[in-house]
């Protein structure tokens, strides 16, 4: 697993909450902004609609409402239309009615006759831009004469929306600066105690006491350093019983006029005592690891280690050392661990030669 | 290299080192008995010497399984190389220890009076393929090198007997038999310590991946 700095594992965590955060909040606010304004521009231009349709009502002549249209357009900023029943545009704030198409089946036009109210925001081929559409009937002594529609650009609108996206953008960049600054300093307050963790096991490890660091104020931190402490003390306790019983085994190896070797299963040399050492003319600490026939290269000795390694019996045997012109007693037992499994052997070896 | 390739090369290693243990063990066995005329220490001799004929082939066989499946290169690939080579030395080692075996035989009914320095020839080349073998051990040039010094002494030995059974022959004819055979022994054990001095010569190319075989010989021609 590929190992990355702390802030590494904080910082891109952090960041992507905040973003994610950030765009819900973004995607909601707009949301919530645009019907906002829609449900106010579609109540203006409503209120636009029936009061150019009381103007009509209140006697504009026919060859006035295209200059009706154009004045109270210009006054109110909305597009106004007066659309006859067959759908004919009689009137319109913008253009000129001639040059306009037939606009009897424009979705807000068929609403406003069949429910007396129509809505629609769709692309304006006249204005060629997105427009939201208003109608209303213009309904004289009970009877529908035409249809009122007042429009605007959503241009507005969406400028609006554009603007808090663009907000929120500036802001995300901001926040993801501000993150790394708050992620460094997270880190360094987590990093601080930690090192000081570090260092006093590195210390440990070099042999000195153990002394738990003062408290660092995170509790996670404080338990590890709790733990790490009781660790060092049971570890400090253990080898000190182990060097101990150490000592003791080494002393009385030392001690033994006998050479006594210990090998594994592999027959390669755990240890050799200095009676051992000498009688093969081996250095201390040359052996540890070697294979036994690296370090003792005789025959004899390896068939009576391979013959103590097959077996739970004592095996007895003698050896000659030809080189010394040596006889030695060889005596082997194989040795188990703790859990009873066979580790090993020990062979102890008496020098029986005939003096002189 | 994989881990297995390490535990099969300790166990060839092993196997070789316990063909140089038998050889040692042979050479003196076949020394003590031309001296004490012990019968039972040869029969000893003509058995590790089928040993050491079945550890050849074993050791041979190894070391091509692990040349095929390992296809080992560079240093792994010399010290494989070394060991069918050493193997191979140790065997005729083997070989002629039995050869001398037999000499001491022929000669147990009439045994010679004098042994003159055969003894001395003997426990040389003993010497000399313990020496080749720690050499191997400990991958020690140095005492490849110091293998090799040493067989001029054994040919400086060789020498000197064979004027002084030369000597002896002269002086008493009817000696001349047992004096052949105390010769053909003393050439055989000079042979010995040829062998170890190949061996010596293995491992400098195994250490330092130098051939120095007939170094001498091209030396000598170029001068």
């Amino acid at each position: 697993m590929k190992k990355r700095p702390l802030i590494w594992h904080i910082y891109p965590s952090y960041l992507w909450l905040i973003l994610v955060a950030m765009l819900a909040v973004a995607v909601s606010a707009s949301r919530i902004t645009k019907a906002f304004h829609y449900e106010q521009t579609a109540g203006q231009l409503t209120s636009a609609a029936h009061l150019v349709a009381e103007q009509l009502k209140a006697g504009a002549a026919e060859e006035g409402i295209d200059a009706l249209c154009k004045t109270l357009g210009r006054s109110s900023g909305y597009r106004l239309t007066v659309i006859g029943m067959d759908g004919i545009v009689a009137g319109d704030s913008e253009e000129s009615p001639a040059e306009m198409d037939n606009h009897g089946n424009r979705e807000e036009v068929v609403a406003a006759i069949a429910e007396g109210i129509g809505q629609s925001c769709r692309f304006s081929d006249t204005l060629r831009q997105e427009m939201m559409y208003v109608a209303i009937p213009l309904v004289v002594d009970g009877r529908q004469q035409a249809v009122v529609r007042a429009s605007l650009s959503l241009e507005r609108i969406d400028a609006a929306l554009r603007s808090i996206w663009i907000q929120f953008l500036i802001a995300g960049v901001v926040i993801a600066v501000v993150a790394v600054a708050a992620s460094a300093l997270i880190v360094r307050r987590i990093n601080r105690p930690m090192r000081r963790l570090r260092g006093r096991a590195e210390a440990f490890v070099l042999g000195e006491t153990y002394e738990r660091p003062p408290s660092s104020g995170i509790s996670e931190l404080d338990v590890l350093a709790d733990a790490l402490s009781g660790m060092a003390r049971e570890l400090h306790v253990r080898i000190g019983t182990i060097s101990r019983q150490y000592d003791e085994i080494s002393a009385l190896l030392a001690c033994m006029t006998e050479g006594v070797i210990a090998v594994d299963e592999d027959k390669r040399v755990l240890r050799m005592n200095a009676a051992a050492l000498e009688l093969f003319g081996v250095e201390a600490g040359a052996c540890e690891g070697k294979g036994l026939m690296e370090v003792v290269r005789n025959a004899e000795l390896y068939d009576l280690v391979e013959k103590t390694l097959g077996t739970e019996e004592r095996v007895e045997g003698g050896i000659l050392l030809t080189d010394l012109d040596r006889r030695l007693q060889v005596h082997g037992t194989v040795l188990h661990g703790k859990g009873g499994n066979r580790v090993g052997a020990v062979i102890v070896l008496s020098d029986v030669t005939s003096p002189g | 290299m994989p881990l297995q390739f390490d535990t099969d090369l300790t166990k060839l290693k092993e196997d070789l080192l316990r063909m140089g243990a038998l050889a040692e063990r042979m050479i003196h066995d076949v020394t003590v008995t031309a001296v004490d005329g012990n019968a039972e220490l040869l029969k000893q001799v003509y058995e590790r010497e089928e040993e050491m004929d079945r550890l050849q082939t074993e050791i041979d066989e190894e070391t091509i399984r692990m040349i095929g499946v390992y296809t080992p290169v560079a240093g792994d690939l010399r010290l494989l190389m070394m060991i069918t080579r050493i193997n191979a030395e140790l065997e005729r080692i083997g070989d002629r220890v039995v050869n001398v075996g037999h000499i001491v035989e022929s000669l147990m009914d009439k045994p010679p009076k004098t042994l003159v320095d055969l003894p001395r020839i003997a426990q040389a080349s003993e010497s000399m393929v313990r020496g080749a073998l720690n050499a191997f051990v400990n991958g020690s040039e140095s005492e490849a090198m110091a293998v090799i010094a040493a067989d001029d002494e054994i040919d400086k030995l060789s020498d000197q007997m064979f004027r002084v059974i030369l000597t002896h022959m002269l002086d008493d004819p009817h000696t001349m038999g047992r004096m052949l055979g105390l010769m053909l022994m003393a050439q055989a054990f000079e042979r010995l310590a040829d062998h170890a001095v190949n061996i010596a010569e293995d491992v400098v190319y195994m250490v330092k991946g130098k051939d120095i075989r007939h170094l001498d010989k091209q030396e000598d021609g170029g001068a």
